[in-house]
């Protein structure tokens, strides 16, 4: 078994609102318990709508945003009771790939500059010429020709300038690389090329990758174990060939019966799923899913569902054993 | 009666940029029929939008129409004074934006907008009778709580609710052109799926003709039942969809459908369509996917390949066809 480089649990973040309105809770509950292991080498998949606590997550495993409550440890280092220096050497291990790679890079350095940042805060280059050496290392293994490392990132495509977020983001060889939404905005053949590059970087370097999409198919694509997370909460959990060949939680069938896909017939399948996600200021009582699921009971509008399963796929539903048949 | 409600002939957009003639759309040609919805498809910058801007008549300076005609209802488009352009468009011919926020006016309650629509189109109807039609669609189009939303702004809603106001402000003339260009992009899969279907609802009881411009080959697989491939501003294929998906012909469309991570299949690596689309003031001589193409031979680098084929299934490649004896 490969060691655990990072290791998240019951991750809390809420956010106070300051307008609450009647009937409503005064937190935001954005990130609510979550947990999960990552091996090294290893790809976990985060999957879910739009304000369903993707994003919160990962900038409370980096502490871009304070967790409200929870343990996170990294390379087997307690990182939230971590300050100052130490929080700067520790962060050298774990780094973010933007899903923008226009607003993202700084239009006023050149390539150069944006690529060797990490390595200036970190100061771990003693010259000049070891600090260009591994620039010039780097770009190559993105696949960006050394040439370019005097321009700016308006001269780059947006596949280019995704290679720039990588090299900057692997430079320093963290065990970590959180990738939110790495490729939504670029076009499928770029897409399919920054998604071989990141896999090939995982072989070569053993990598970590936490991978935040709402495209599932990247996902199942690239992932070994995946989150499926509705309002914060993660409504199932496992492994990547279980989740997807099996899904227990009626969200996660939803989810996956609405991608529109090249091997089916013809013509949209019915819409699985009704209505928006609700408001996260005013959650439903209950199972967060209940006001959509299809399979609602009288006892969801009322219990709130834990997570439950074996090791390898667990699901928060209360009717997961009978949906299952 | 003829079922065509739309017909491209060779429609050509060239751009003139200080002294640089740049071909931006060239021999473009299609028709569209009740009921029917033609998919167009490419990568960023094969001319998709470009191509909706020339039905439209709203090619954006420096660029020009320079060949070609558009027909709707028989009517020739292409010379058409700007005020009779101005009472087509948003009648007979209604367009959805990708980015729902930016087409909808963020101060305007959303039922007066669909009103306003009305209202321009049409003088005999009142202010009231105008509110009274524009309920009713947003009721039509699936919100719930329309009374409340009739008087929301669109900052209140959410992105698949937007796009639903957007949906029945464009139908709120019964226009027989409906022109989607990306109108899911922005969306989740969920909502996706949901607005999907709405379309494809109001395209059946308004019996309009649809035309879906996207880069997902999953939604084109879903929606369409022509699709045209774009690629620097050409159609490289033009067939219906159901053959399209079990017999790509060119190179191209094969790239785009294998680059996709499929549910079906395992594979470690993905594929890859090498090279990017070129630039249009650096064009290559030959066929213009050449320099990407895993078939390229050296008559595809000096010889520019026509768009032929039987009328059902055409293709812009020299792998098909005898092209020698049909010039």
């Amino acid at each position: 078994m490969r060691d655990v480089v990072l290791k998240v649990e019951h991750l809390k973040k809420y956010y106070p609102l300051r307008h609450a309105g009647k009937g409503e809770d005064a937190v935001v509950k954005a990130c609510d318990d979550v947990s999960f292991e990552l091996r090294s080498g290893e790809v976990l998949g985060i999957v879910g709508e739009s304000g369903c606590g993707k994003t919160t997550t990962m900038q409370s495993v980096i502490r871009l945003v304070e967790p409200t409550s929870g343990k996170i440890t990294l390379c087997g280092q307690d990182f939230l009771s971590l300050k100052g220096k130490e929080l700067k050497e520790a962060r050298k291990r774990i780094k973010l790939i933007f899903q923008d790679p226009y607003s993202s890079l700084n239009p006023r350095m050149t390539v150069r500059e944006i690529i060797a940042e990490p390595l200036d805060i970190a100061h771990v280059c003693s010259s000049r010429k070891e600090r260009e050496d591994l620039v010039l290392r780097t770009m190559r293994q993105v696949g960006l020709d050394p040439s370019f490392a005097n321009r700016y990132p308006h001269e780059f495509s947006g596949g280019q300038r995704q290679r720039i977020g990588i090299a900057r983001a692997i430079i320093l060889r963290p065990a970590v690389v959180i990738c939110d939404e790495p490729v939504s905005a670029l076009d499928v053949s770029i897409q399919a090329k920054i998604i071989n590059l990141l896999k090939q970087l995982q072989r070569e370097l053993g990598t970590a990758y936490i991978f935040i999409s709402h495209d599932l198919g990247v996902v199942r694509h690239i992932a070994d174990t995946v989150l499926v997370m509705y309002l914060g909460r993660v409504v199932e959990q496992g492994s990547c060939e279980e989740v997807f060949k099996h899904p227990l939680h009626p969200y996660t069938k939803a989810l996956l019966a609405s991608i529109p896909r090249i091997d089916s017939e013809g013509g949209v399948p019915e819409a699985v799923l009704a209505g928006d996600v609700p408001s996260p200021a005013n959650p439903p009582s209950g199972c967060l899913f209940h006001t959509r699921c299809p399979y609602c009971q009288s006892k969801c509008g009322t219990e709130s569902p834990v997570l439950k399963g074996n090791p390898d796929h667990q699901c928060a539903c209360h009717f997961a054993e009978i949906l299952e048949q | 009666m003829s079922d065509i409600v739309l017909s491209v002939e060779h429609l050509s957009i060239t751009f003139y940029k200080d002294k640089a003639v740049l071909p931006t759309i060239d021999d473009v040609s299609f028709t569209l029929k009740r009921g029917e919805t033609l998919g167009i498809v490419g990568e960023s910058g094969c001319g998709k939008s470009m191509t909706v801007n020339g039905i439209l008549q709203m090619v954006p300076e420096p660029g020009k129409i320079t060949g070609g005609s558009v027909k709707l209802n028989g009517e020739e488009l292409v010379g058409l004074s700007e005020r009779k352009l101005a009472e087509r468009r948003g009648k007979e011919i209604a367009l959805i934006f990708q980015e729902p926020m930016t087409s909808l006016n963020p101060l305007m309650r959303c039922g007066a907008q669909i009103a306003e629509t009305i209202l321009a189109h049409d003088r005999s109807v009142g202010r009231k009778e105008a509110d009274a039609r524009a309920l009713e669609l947003i009721k039509q189009v699936g919100i719930p709580m329309p009374e409340k939303i009739f008087d929301s702004i669109p900052g209140e809603l959410s992105g698949g609710m937007r796009q639903r106001i957007v949906i029945a402000m464009a139908l709120c003339n019964h226009p027989s052109v409906l022109i989607c260009d990306e109108p899911t992009t922005a969306l989740d899969v969920t909502i996706q799926a949901q607005i999907l279907r709405l379309i494809n609802e109001m395209k059946r009881s308004y019996n309009t003709g649809v035309i879906f411009i996207t880069h997902d080959m999953g939604v084109i697989r879903e929606m369409a039942d022509q699709v045209m491939v774009m690629y620097a501003g050409q159609a490289v294929e033009y067939v219906d969809a159901d053959e399209l998906f079990r017999h790509p012909l060119h190179p191209y469309t094969q790239g785009l459908i294998r680059c996709i991570p499929s549910f079906g299949k395992d594979e470690d690596e993905l594929y890859v369509i090498q090279g990017s689309v070129p630039m249009l003031d650096n064009l290559p001589k030959g066929c213009l996917f050449a320099p990407r193409c895993p078939y390229a031979t050296d008559r595809c680098r000096v010889e520019r390949p026509r768009f032929l084929g039987e009328k059902r299934h055409r293709v812009r490649c020299f792998l098909y066809g005898k092209e020698d004896g049909d010039a």
